[in-house]
């Protein structure tokens, strides 16, 4: 395997700004470890996503330092925190300096007076309401990933929470976050200059600038975030039915009811009823009429939940669905904040089983144009699996997506399993280009590319000048100024074009 | 410290075919049958008591999440309706007529504590 290295002298100074043994990495596990993530990876070119070298911070001051270097040097670095990305925003594309944020994992203050809570990027949620519990406060930012995934990854993807109809998404969790420039300045940045405030009109709204910038503007060292009162009371209950369109239908009565207390629902389709017959317990020995689900969850306080409870139950078979039981609530609910969980392997044509990596397109989609998304998006995937008898459909999710209503766009998903040890060059291209087609649906529809993973890999990256139409000149106007050399994940998303003219 | 595992808790049932992919040796159990399996990993044979080790850190897991995220969680309390096969929009008439909720039955709730009693 030939893999870039670093100059000795710029790795003494690592060293020297590190200033503690074992926070500058340089052996070849440490980097081949961190250059990649669980999204479809080039497994046959894994050497060229290799990095020179890992640093492990614990200081803002110590980033700002590392950056700064690297700014000088010329030298790209590409920030990381869990690791667990769905798209390949904190994969090297270039080599360089992989700064994982894992040691800033501390929890600095809890004002249970303002209702935050200022952490290090490198906290994972699931600990951090762990030690919240005892306050009676909430983190409520639960994703697929929630025992795994960090806080600063959350903010360089902007992602979506299972709960985010009640409690809203990253972007409104988040208050104020502490960040390191291109040019290694530390900024802080809000709603307007308030680390604690949650509105304001005062000049740029830069947090949302920064907010889902997948490493590409700079690096986030501290984060404040919001408070929730920790839910009295939870409760979920799914519905199945024979036909999609009176799921799709169900979905909407649900969503327009005006329930206060609904925290998610999610409309499964009949090829993810399909895949989970294969692999999931809890839907295994569904009857073979169950070809849609409508799952659902409320959370609140105990009188709130209760009395909702009752509407939801009726509302869930107004349109003929079956309620599929206490257990399947039970089980399937709890198993949704931990979806790293499931077994990943997928089903080649011939029926049998083979080990595959997850791929998980993420359009953001609204909700009557589900129906024809997922007929042509299911299309696209039967051309691709009979082309190249590496890949499985493992069907689609669609997730209430808007922040503190339930209506209007969802999040949804295509699930594709790929057999990773089959890549080469030829069928990585089939895969770039099955991604692209699935992005073209989206496009086609009105869609956004991605609700939460962002879109630096290839088979996104190329549509989103189409997608950000006049904003993609301005986008590029802010790479270049922010991030004169190009340092800042570099490769990404299409940004290169910023520097085209030099 | 690790219990004594009798000879027979590594005897494994006899698998039951539950569908044309699916096979169950212990209820509740499902498994991928093995002769698709066997193209891309290696199969073992895993006794009995290994098998009810895992499905019972996988259901202490579960109710572990639900404890994580409220103090409580409800149940509808209703039976499942699959066997009444698919519903029309006039379905909700010979379905359950929805009741109050009920506790679900997975440990005690936690007790909850206001900022204000943190430290007694």
């Amino acid at each position: 395997m030939s893999v870039m290295t670093l100059d000795d002298a710029v790795v003494a100074d690592l060293e020297a700004i590190m200033g503690e043994p074992g926070s500058v990495l340089t052996n070849i596990s440490s980097r081949v470890n961190r250059a990649r993530v669980p999204a479809p990876f080039p497994v046959h070119r894994w050497a060229d996503h290799t990095p020179a070298a890992v640093v492990l911070p614990r200081t803002a001051e110590q980033v700002s330092e590392i950056v700064k270097l690297a700014n000088r040097a010329h030298i790209p670095v590409v920030p990381r925190a869990g690791g667990t990305g769905l798209n390949d925003g904190a994969v090297p594309l270039r080599g360089g300096i992989v700064i994982d944020v894992k040691r800033m994992n501390q929890i600095k203050e809890i004002d249970l007076v303002d209702r935050t809570v200022t952490v290090g990027p490198g906290i994972n949620m699931l600990k951090l309401n762990e030690e919240l519990k005892k306050y009676g406060v909430f983190f409520p930012d639960t994703p697929a990933s929630y025992p795994c995934s960090l806080v600063g990854g959350r903010i360089a993807c902007s992602g979506f929470s299972l709960l985010g109809t009640r409690f809203g998404h990253t972007r409104d969790l988040v208050m104020s976050f502490e960040l390191v420039l291109p040019t290694g300045e530390i900024i802080r940045v809000g709603d307007g200059g308030g680390k604690k405030i949650r509105k304001s009109s005062t000049g740029f709204h830069l947090k949302h600038l920064f907010m889902g910038h997948q490493g590409t503007l700079g690096i986030v060292t501290e984060a404040t975030l919001e408070l929730v009162p920790r839910p009295e009371a939870e409760f979920a209950a799914f519905f199945a039915f024979g036909d999609y369109l009176q799921a799709h239908a169900t979905v909407y009565g649900i969503v327009t009811s005006g329930i206060a207390t609904l925290a998610g629902t999610v409309l499964f389709d009949e090829k993810k009823v399909e895949y989970l017959r294969r692999d999931d317990e809890a839907f295994i020995p569904m009857p073979p009429w169950v070809n849609s689900i409508v799952a659902v969850a409320l959370y609140g306080t105990r009188a709130e939940t209760r009395e909702a409870s009752k509407l939801l139950m009726e509302l869930g078979r107004r349109e003929g669905g079956r309620y599929t039981g206490d257990e399947m609530a039970l089980g399937d609910w709890a198993s949704r904040h931990d979806r790293y969980a499931n077994p990943l392997h997928g089903r080649l044509p011939d029926g049998t089983v083979a080990p595959m990596s997850w791929h998980c397109e993420d359009a953001s989609l609204n909700f009557s144009v589900l129906p024809k998304v997922r007929e042509e998006w299911h299309a696209v995937a039967k051309r691709y699996i009979d082309q190249y008898g590496i890949f499985d459909d493992w069907g689609i999710y669609a997730y209430t997506s808007a922040s503190y209503k339930p209506w209007g766009d969802y999040l949804v998903e295509i699930d594709v399993g790929i057999w990773e040890e089959r890549l080469d060059d030829q069928t990585w291209a089939g895969w770039v280009n099955f991604k692209s087609d699935l992005a073209k649906v989206t496009l086609k529809y009105g869609g956004s590319i991605s609700n939460c993973h962002g879109t630096t890999r290839a088979g996104d990256a190329e549509h989103v000048p189409e997608e950000m139409g006049g904003g993609w000149e301005v986008m590029k106007t802010i790479k270049r100024a922010l991030d004169p050399n190009n340092i800042m994940n570099p490769g990404k998303q299409m940004l290169d074009e910023s520097y085209e003219d030099r | 410290m690790r219990r004594f595992i009798y000879k027979h808790e590594y005897v494994r049932p006899t698998a039951r075919r539950i569908s044309d992919g699916v096979i169950m040796r212990l209820d509740h159990v499902y498994e991928v049958d093995p002769d698709l399996m066997g193209r891309a990993f290696s199969q073992q044979n895993m006794p009995r008591w290994d098998t009810e080790r895992i499905v019972s850190s996988r259901n202490d897991h579960l109710s572990w999440m639900h404890e994580h995220f409220a103090d409580e969680t409800l149940v509808a309390g209703e039976p499942e309706e699959l066997d009444l096969g698919p519903g029309g929009p006039a379905a909700s008439a010979d379905a359950t007529t929805a009741g109050e909720p009920e506790p679900a039955s997975h440990p005690a709730p936690i007790v909850w504590r206001r900022p204000w009693d943190a430290d007694g």
